[in-house]
Formats: C-alpha cells, structure tokens, sequence
C-alpha cells in the first residue's frame, strides 16, 4: 500500500488509550481521508517532490520506539490530553494525522535533571526496513532544568528503503534551557519525516540544531509557540544534501506574547541534483511588542544542477520589534580561492577549507567536543567523495 | 630574482598592461609608484598567478624560470607572495587553521615534514609579535572583523610565517594610520634580509620613508615610465605625477 492509502486504515485503538485519545486518532485519520494527500497548491508542500513520498509503498505499518539512555517514563494521559485539546488537523499536517492515527504508543522523555553536551540523553531511531515507521514523542524538560539531547534519525549504512515519520512534542516549562541536536544521516532510499512542536513557556531557551547529512527525503517541520515572556529559540541547520537528494525545512515561530527571542540560521551546501527548501515564517502577534527576531540562510551550490527554494517570511502584527531576514545563493567564492591559493593552498584543500568554514558558522557552535570533531570528520568524508568521485 | 620583460595583459580586450620590463635583483626592495588605475595592482596579481588577465606578449621570471605557466600555489611555494589591497575575509575558516595550512602546503612543497597544531601555536606566537598583533586574531575566522590595519597586518603576519624571497606589498600603507604603518614597516624591515627581494606597491613616499627602496619606479598606463633612485619619491610627492605624463617637461 501507498503513504497515501494509509488514511484507509483503521486506527490502532489499544485497551490502554484513555477514550479522549482513542477518539483523536479516529478523528485524526477522518479528518486526513477529508483533506486528502497535500498537494502543490498547499503553501507548505509547494516545493517538495510530493509524488515520491506518495509513491512510498510497503505492507506493513510499524510503532517504532527508538533506542534510549534515559529510561521513557510511564505516561501520563492528562500530560498528553493538555498537548492535543483544541488541537485540529489541517492538509499542512496530514502527516502527523497520520501518525496520531496509527501509533500503539506514546513515547514521553522527562527531563527533572540537569545533564551536559558531553553526557546528553541519546536517542535513536534506526528504522526498520520496507514498512512505515510511525512514532510519537514527547519531551518534557520541568521548571529551570537545562537539558541536552543528541537524537538521531537513519540508518545510513543501509541500502533498503525505509520510511520514519516522528512527530515530536517539546514542553519547555518555566526557566527550562533544551538544547536539541538532531542528527539525520541515512542511505539513499530513506525518507525521514519530523514534525516537531515546540510550547515555550516564561523564560524557557529551545536551542536546536537540525544537521541533516544524507538521505533520499528529508523534511523537517518545525513549529514553535513562544507562550511565555523572555522566552528564546535558536534554530541553527545545516543540509548537505547530494546525488538527488532532496532536504526540506519549514519553521514556523509563533510569537505570541511580548519580550521574546527567536533566531534562526541555516547553511546549505548542495552538490549533485539534489533540491534543497528552506521556508520559514515567523509570525509576530499584535501583543508581542519587543520582539526580536532573525532569519537567515546561506546556501553554496556546488554544482550546477543542484538546487535551493529559500524563503524566509515575516509577519508582523506588532509595532515595537526588531525583525530581519535574509537569504543567499551563491558558489565557493573566487576571491577567496584566489588568495588561499597565492597562499600555497592547492584548489582541492581550498575547497575543502571553505566549505569547512561555511559548516564551521554552524558546527563549530556546538557545546560537545566529540560532536564537534565527528561532524569535521563527516563533512570531510562528504568532501573528499563529492570532490574525487562525484566532481 | 625577478625580471619582467615586455609584458602586455588584458582584461576583456582591454589592455592594462602595455609593455612593462622590470628587473628586482635578490636583496633589493623596489617601489612602484603611480595614481589609481595605471596597471599597479594588476602587475602585482599577475605577478601572483591570478588567471582573470589575459598575457598577450612578454614572460615573467623568477629566479631564472618563466612563471607564467605555474599555478598560484606552486607560485607561492617557490618562494613568491602578495600582501593584498583588499585582504579577502573568508568567514568560518580560522586565521590559525588557515595559516597551518598555508605553512604546511609548503613544507610539503619542499619536502619537509609537516608541524602538527602545537609546534605551529608556538611557532605563530612568535611571529605575531613582529606585528604586534593581539592573539585575539588568531582565533577568529581569516580577516573576519579586522579592521583595515589589521588585515594589512595580518598580511605581513602571513609573510613572515611563509618567509617568502620575493614579497610583494600592493599598497600595504593604504588606509594605515601612522602607527600602524610604523607597525607594518618594521615587520618588514626585521624581515629583510640579503637573501630576500620586495616591490612595494603605493601611492605615496610616506611608507617609503620607511622602508629605505633601492630602486623606485613610476608606473603610467600600464608602462614604467621612469625609474630612478629613493630622491625619485621626493620628486614625486613635490611635483605629482603630471610632469611625467608629459614627456616634453620630463628631466
């Protein structure tokens, strides 16, 4: 069966779902058979290659639990209830109507203590192959704990197709800090989908990093409600997508209430055919008065058929923020060659130096040494094959 | 060490070059003075290797061997370098990392081993006190929020680190204050040696009186038109350079 079948399936309703949550999942999948599959004419899905996720076609639907350091906890429904009253599905988010429908299992993580970037909580979900991989996930870090979390999407030694789809709860409550270091890196025939929602309460810090280093599909739905004052997001990416490849953000930042931060900074580097969208809105309320936001993203194309969608939008509704975006494209810079070169730089390590630094604006801010060094150590590998073999 | 014969470039069939010969003899510090948009700059590229010109007649040679025909890098690891005009910034690669990369490729160029990060710490934080730099620089990304004096002394910091025979300053004084430039110039004075040649780049007599030059040439639309001794500088700065666009009032 096809992605897109899936809407005919019946909801999994366990014994164990309290009846609030067993009618959400059948109202989730009526609601997609309604709206149907998300088609071009859909702001959010105007650039993705609908018709491969579409086509995606296994037999069997899978709940997936990823692998953790930190034990989930038993869940509390009226955590769950808070996050889904009101809550209504549109064609924008069929996807997490999907999920919501045919998961057996709500995998909730609780932060009550401070760890640090060296020893994060470490998830991972390395899929299954040839079924459709649905999770649900739900991060709650409690009043004034900071927290770091090292998650990780694919497989990527393998060569069989796989498909995730994880849609992910973030509850900051007061004064909580999470840094979110989401790492994707799969095979060629892995389609990766995260829907991520943020609720930022007074003076909570999201701090995510979404490094997306390989896969067939790749597409990352960020949506953040800044609810409390002096609340701050930073949204920090990365995407190297190559072969044909294709890599999607969309972010959308809510602020809703006054006094709140939000910046966002991502780094493309494209080679090959491969497609890369960046869409990201940032909506500023009548009420949120001093608010300051950023956008931007700057892409290198490192071939000529490579391709990028960048789009960052404001909305603004309020008249006392600070707001700015923008976005660039650009190849490695001749000027910049020219002189590493007259410095004794051959072109191949000049290349390599530069793309180093454009990933540098990202890696290099990350708390973990190791980290840090094996994302180096990555993105030169991703070098040395893009360069020798894919040039 | 290096000898310019008859040389002619075009950028888009336009000649900038029309015929320039130049001799600098090894341990020789020689100016080339002249306004904006004689062809200064562009010898000073092509020098380098930068392959936006097109040579249309002439050869450059460089301790005996036409250049011409070799890479930018294989260029600067035999020995030649440019301090740029416009230092370019090269945001996210740092300045130390860079460097490294820069000594090594020509440690490798000539056959040495190569220095791991430590050795090249210690190493570049003696250098740096040539040009009085703040560690500070070393950190941040290559020329990434320098000021104008600071990437012109992070130029002379990588001159002094790759020790180049034939250094080329395209005017390093432009946009010095005095300080500044008193700074750069005794880089380059403890730098000085029998053994290694400059052709410095610049407007104005003032980096000159610094630098004490052998030779002072003075460059119009793209030809040396006089060549003579340091007094030629104060001629200049006196009289302009009008008196030399007209031959008839030439000395």
């Amino acid at each position: 069966m096809k992605l897109e079948n899936l809407i005919h399936e019946k909801p999994l309703l366990l014994d164990a779902f309290p009846q609030w949550f067993k009618d959400l999942k059948q109202s989730a999948l009526q609601q997609a058979k309604t709206f149907g599959f998300p088609h071009h004419k859909v702001e959010s899905w105007r650039f993705t290659p609908l018709r491969q996720l579409r086509d995606v076609s296994f037999s069997r639907i899978n709940s997936i639990k990823p692998s953790t350091s930190h034990p989930f906890e038993n869940v509390d429904w009226q955590d769950i209830e808070a996050l889904w009253k009101g809550k209504t599905f549109h064609q924008g988010t069929f996807l997490d109507a999907l999920n919501i429908g045919l998961i057996n299992d709500v995998h909730v993580l609780r932060i009550c203590e401070n760890n640090t970037a060296d020893t994060p909580v470490r998830l991972h979900f390395d899929t299954l192959e040839e079924v459709f991989n649905f999770s649900h996930l739900v991060i709650i870090v409690e009043n004034g704990i900071e927290a770091h979390i090292e998650l990780r999407l694919g497989n990527k030694s393998t060569k069989e197709s796989h498909f995730l789809h994880l849609l992910t709860h973030v509850v900051l409550k007061e004064n909580a800090t999470l840094n979110l270091i989401e790492i994707k890196q799969a095979g060629q025939g892995e389609t990766m989908l995260q829907s991520l929602h943020v609720e930022s309460a007074k003076g909570s810090y999201f701090n995510h990093y979404n490094i997306n280093l390989g896969g067939g599909f790749l597409r990352e739905d960020i949506n953040i409600q800044l609810n409390g004052a002096l609340a701050q997001v930073d949204l920090k990416g990365l995407f190297t997508p190559r072969y044909t490849e294709y890599v999607d953000v969309h972010s959308q930042v809510n602020h809703n209430v006054p006094n709140c931060e939000s910046h966002q900074d991502y780094r493309g580097i494209l080679n090959c055919e491969s497609h890369g969208v960046f869409n990201a809105r940032v909506f500023i309320a009548k009420d949120a008065q001093k608010t300051n936001a950023s956008q931007v993203n700057h892409n290198l194309l490192l071939s000529r058929s490579a391709r990028i969608n960048t789009n960052p939008q404001l909305e603004i509704y309020a008249d006392d923020v600070k707001a700015n975006h923008g976005s660039t494209v650009g190849e490695l810079d001749d000027e910049a060659l020219f002189y590493m070169q007259s410095r004794g730089i051959n072109p191949d390590d000049a290349k390599r130096l530069l793309i180093a630094g454009f990933a540098g604006n990202i890696i290099e801010t990350l708390g973990s040494e190791n980290l840090k060094n094996e994302l180096r150590e990555t993105l030169d590998a991703w070098f040395d094959f893009s360069y020798t073999k894919l040039k | 060490m290096l000898s310019i014969q008859n040389l002619h470039a075009s950028v888009n069939g336009k000649e900038i070059l029309k015929g320039v010969t130049l001799e600098v003899k090894t341990g020789e510090l020689h100016a080339i003075m002249g306004l904006n948009g004689s062809g200064k700059s562009t010898l000073a590229n092509i020098i380098a290797g930068k392959n936006t010109y097109e040579i249309t007649k002439g050869d450059i040679f460089y301790k005996g061997e036409s250049i011409l025909g070799k890479a930018p890098e294989a260029r600067s690891n035999e020995g030649i370098f440019l301090s740029f005009q416009y230092p370019v910034v090269i945001p996210g690669v740092n300045n130390t990392s860079f460097l490294q990369a820069a000594y090594n490729a020509k440690q490798r160029y000539l056959g040495n081993d190569e220095i791991d990060a430590i050795d090249f710490l210690d190493l570049i934080k003696e250098k740096i006190k040539l040009v009085k730099m703040d560690d500070k620089y070393l950190r941040r990304g290559v020329n990434e929020g320098f000021s104008g004096g600071e990437k012109k002394r992070n130029e002379i910091l990588q001159m002094v680190t790759l020790e180049p025979e034939m250094a080329i300053l395209d005017e390093t004084d432009s946009g010095l204050d005095i300080d500044a430039l008193r700074i750069v110039t005794d880089g380059v004075n403890a730098f000085r040696n029998p053994s290694r040649s400059f052709l410095v780049i610049t407007h104005y007599q003032r980096i000159l009186d610094y630098l004490n030059p052998d030779v002072i040439h003075v460059m119009i639309d793209g030809k040396i038109v006089k060549t003579g001794g340091p007094e030629l500088a104060h001629v200049l700065e006196e009289k302009g350079y009008a008196w030399l666009e007209n031959p008839s009032e030439s000395m």
